[in-house]
């Protein structure tokens, strides 16, 4: 059974905003799947709804065949952790408190952390390289270094789904292309299923398995990478236009946008 | 007849008018009280019928119609004082602000103000007012009036061993009549000492430990406007530490009757009767 | 690799700290309880001495006992709010439960009621503007920070304006308890009373201790709540409950005290960190002293002076609260 989450035909409204009309989606064990698609194309909204944050209108989320509904809550955060597009924090917690915090689906009712939680954040940290500041105050890091503690603590959390919402929005090149070798790593040694939003074409071809390509709340393309960046499948979703080239030495595939 | 003739009998006249002239200009037929221990003076001074303005805690004597309210406890209602068009407009230092009575004067009314702050003040207010209205002689009258009872009471309570008590004129917080006030003076007339002369203010707010500190013998409590007027609920009900709550020697009247004026006397009899029990 | 000492919440921290500010209490209400303008020694009231005994123990103590559960409520429903809100300004009195619960009085006061009753009527106002901001608050379930701080904005400015004009149409008298119920004060009070007062308190108390270990997570956002499995909807009723029942009581036990619910919690966030496990018993614990000694000051300070008169406790929170807050905030701001 390949499966570890998908949706059955979910829909999901904003008030009577109707965001998502019928979406299934899977993700498998130890796979990267890309959600792409233009903005307003409801990819935050499918991942909250998968993560269980946010019920679905109509329709099922299913966990390994139990639907999401029937699970309890601290149960499902030892398997879903969702790391969010924006995390604004006002108060003055340091970094290690926060990633922490992804331990606690794991303590008793009115626990503290043991040495174990505390060891287990700090690799954690150190699988995204904030190890350095977790004595310090959140607010006074960056907002890369902010979300590299996010991505951390949903890791901290030992997920067996781990969604991420842009994650690279704030990264600088280097950490991009770490995360990305740690999303290929987790599902690829640890068995993870990965699921990612993503805008970058070509961090998705060389990171994702596979891609869902949404558009106006439904699923407009679903396939491997080669498969979903096609010029007329992109022109056809986005209205951009591209052009792909194949690298010589590595046979890696890349685009690049063609805009007069 | 002569030019001198004349002359004389036009000075005689003019002089006669000229002399008459303050005796009219004095006799204001329109008054406005902006306190009701005013009111009050008005009353007894036998000319309530010229009030044409009074505030809303003002009473008139029974019988008589009640003028139209023009003020508040602190608060001259200034465009109705204005449409009533008063001689002349009385008031005290305690009570109107420097604001409003500017603000009267500013609009070209006349206004005294006078103290009631002790008894003495009282007594020479009484006079200064009835001096005011034109009538000296009826001030001096009153006042000689109020001066004989408080006597009497003197002479009739006042040689015991004088029994320590307090005033309480308001709770949350409590306030007592303190020294350099007019309860102060009037409650040594019925052989009481204010257990609270020795604080430094006028109208000391204390809390229940000073209370019971002063452990009055007697608690005269005037703060029956402030309901509810049960017993039970003043801060010193079950506090048997204190001498005048276990002996019972609790008194609750009206503060209407306590106020600085005309009415002193008459509520310190009923005061004593209720102490002395005779 | 270092880790800072303060880098996380132990159980040794937290029974260390908390121990040490209930130490701290009770050394203030010792020290309250033998502090006075009048002269009075525990060995007098206890040997007979009834001018003591009444001093210490019918006058002294219950205010004594009032002003820490009054500082427990306020500070603790502070924190809790701060929280609640996402935000380090809310104060209880944000919510608009205190305008409910002063508006009760207010129009007890009004109608002519005792003092009892106003009591009654204060926390009858509290428990009604709750309800009523929970459902206007609870829009999609969720009591979203924007929505209820709306509500209660706007909720406390009607009632406030209410209460202006109950003001203005009542006697002398009645306006000025009007005033000394808005100025906040502790006052002593029955043992009835404070005992119905302490089970209202310490009930909220423990059931804001119980609440802060999912309070760190409610503090990231709801999503980030909600994914490390918090039943987000129910932890915010939960919470807005009853920090709103314990501010009810204050309230209605003590008038509007200013400044314990805000800068306490804040201070105290300073001081240990912004871990809530820790921070809302330690702000209860915390207000409770702050508020005895803060009376204890009140009742005191110009007892000996020209001015002989009790101040109200909120001037001395404020005087004293404000000027410490400052200090330990320029410290904070250097180190970052």
């Amino acid at each position: 059974m390949d499966t570890l989450l998908k949706t059955k035909d979910v829909a999901f409204a904003y008030g009577g905003n109707p965001v998502l009309h019928g979406v299934s989606v899977s993700l498998r064990w130890g796979e990267v799947l890309g959600i792409m698609g233009p903005n307003g194309a409801g990819k935050s909204t499918l991942l909250n709804v998968m993560s269980g944050v946010m019920p679905p209108s109509s329709g099922e989320v299913l966990l390994r065949d139990l639907s999401l509904k029937d699970i309890p809550h601290r149960e499902r955060a030892r398997s879903i952790a969702i790391v969010p597009q924006e995390t604004h924090i006002p108060f003055p917690f340091t970094s290690l408190e926060i990633v922490l915090m992804g331990r606690s689906p794991y303590l008793p009712r009115f626990g503290f952390e043991s040495k174990e939680d505390v060891g287990i954040a700090m690799e954690a940290m150190r699988a995204v390289d904030c190890n350095e500041f977790a004595g310090r105050d959140i607010r006074s890091l960056s907002g890369g270094e902010r979300r590299r503690v996010i991505i951390a603590r949903a890791l901290a959390q030992n997920p067996k789904a781990l969604l991420l919402d842009e994650p690279t929005s704030f990264l600088d090149i280097r950490h991009t292309s770490d995360l990305a070798k740690l999303m290929r790593g987790l599902a690829k040694k640890c068995g993870m299923g990965v699921a990612c939003v993503m805008h970058d074409l070509n961090l998705a071809t060389s990171t994702c398995d596979r891609i869902v390509l949404l558009k106006e709340g439904r699923v407009a393309a679903e396939g491997a990478p080669s498969e979903v960046i096609t010029p007329e499948i992109i022109e056809r979703v986005y209205g951009a236009r591209i052009t792909i080239g194949r690298d010589p030495d590595s046979g890696r595939q890349y685009c690049i946008p063609m805009h007069e | 007849m002569s030019t001198i003739m004349k002359s004389f009998r036009l000075a005689t006249i003019t002089l006669l008018i000229a002399f008459s002239l303050p005796v009219w200009a004095e006799a204001p037929r329109r008054i406005v009280s902006l306190k009701p221990s005013i009111t009050d003076t008005v009353y007894a001074l036998g000319l309530g019928e010229r009030l044409v303005g009074v505030t809303k805690y003002c009473d008139a004597p029974d019988g008589a119609k009640k003028p139209e309210i023009a003020a508040d406890y602190t608060r001259p209602y200034t465009e109705r004082i204005i449409g009533l068009r008063p001689d002349i407009v009385i008031g005290s230092e305690e009570n109107s602000s420097r604001r409003s009575i500017d603000a009267l004067r500013r609009a070209g009314l006349s206004v005294e103000i006078f103290p009631f702050t002790t008894l003495g003040e009282t007594l020479d207010s009484i006079e200064k007012i009835s001096a005011v209205l034109g009538a000296p002689e009826r001030g001096k009258k009153l006042r000689g009036e109020i001066e004989g009872r408080l006597d009497a009471l003197k002479k009739r309570y006042g040689d015991k061993k004088p029994a320590n008590a307090v005033v309480v004129w308001g709770l949350k917080p409590t306030i007592l009549a303190g020294p350099g006030t007019f309860m102060d003076d009037a409650i040594a007339y019925i052989g009481l000492t204010n257990a609270a002369r020795g604080t430094s203010v006028r109208y000391p707010k204390i809390g229940l430990e000073q209370l019971i500190a002063f452990d009055p013998d007697i608690i005269v409590d005037l703060s029956m406007d402030i309901k509810p007027g049960s017993a039970q609920e003043r801060p010193w009900s079950n506090v048997d530490s204190i001498k005048a709550v276990r002996e019972g020697r609790v008194i609750a009247m009206d503060p209407g009757m306590f106020r600085a004026g005309p009415r002193m006397p008459n509520a310190l009899e009923k005061l004593a009767a209720r102490i002395y029990g005779n | 690799m270092e880790i800072e000492m303060r880098s996380h919440l132990t159980s040794r921290r937290w029974i260390w700290i908390n121990a040490g500010l209930l130490a701290f209490l009770i050394a203030s209400i010792a020290f309250a309880l033998f502090l006075g303008s009048e002269e009075a020694s525990l060995r007098a009231a206890l040997s007979g001495d009834e001018r003591a005994y009444a001093i210490i123990f019918v006058s002294r103590l219950p205010r004594i006992l009032l002003a820490a559960l009054v500082g427990m409520a306020l500070a603790s429903a502070g924190g809790a709010f701060q929280a609640l809100l996402r935000n380090q300004l809310a104060d209880p009195f944000i919510l608009g439960v205190s305008g409910g619960a002063a508006l009760g009085a207010v129009a007890a006061v009004g109608a002519g009621l005792g003092f009892t009753l106003q009591s009654i009527a204060a926390f009858g106002g509290a428990i009604v503007s709750m309800l009523a901001i929970f459902n206007i608050g609870n829009a999609r379930r969720r009591l979203s920070p924007t929505t209820l701080l709306l509500t209660g904005v706007i909720f406390n400015a009607f009632c406030f304006a209410l209460i202006l004009f109950v003001n203005s149409i009542v006697t002398m008298e009645e306006a000025y308890q009007i005033l000394f119920l808005l100025m906040g004060n502790i006052e002593p009070m029955g043992m009835g009373t404070i005992a119905v007062l302490a089970l209202c308190v310490l009930g909220g108390f423990a059931m804001l201790c119980a609440c802060s270990w999912r309070m760190n997570l409610l503090a990231m956002g709801d999503a980030d709540a909600a994914s490390m499995g918090v039943n987000v909807a129910r932890l915010r009723a939960v919470v807005f409950i009853a920090a709103s029942l314990m501010v009810g009581a204050a309230v209605a036990a003590s008038g509007l005290i200013g400044f314990v619910g805000l800068a306490v919690p804040h201070i105290m966030r300073l001081l240990t960190g912004a871990d809530h496990r820790l921070l809302v018993p330690a702000s209860g614990l915390a207000g409770a002293a702050f508020l005895v000694l803060a009376d204890a000051a009140a009742r005191t300070l110009l007892m000996h002076t020209g001015y002989a008169t009790e101040l109200p406790v909120g001037v001395i929170t404020a005087m004293v609260g404000a000027p410490l807050f400052m200090i330990l905030l320029r410290r904070q701001q250097k180190t970052i």
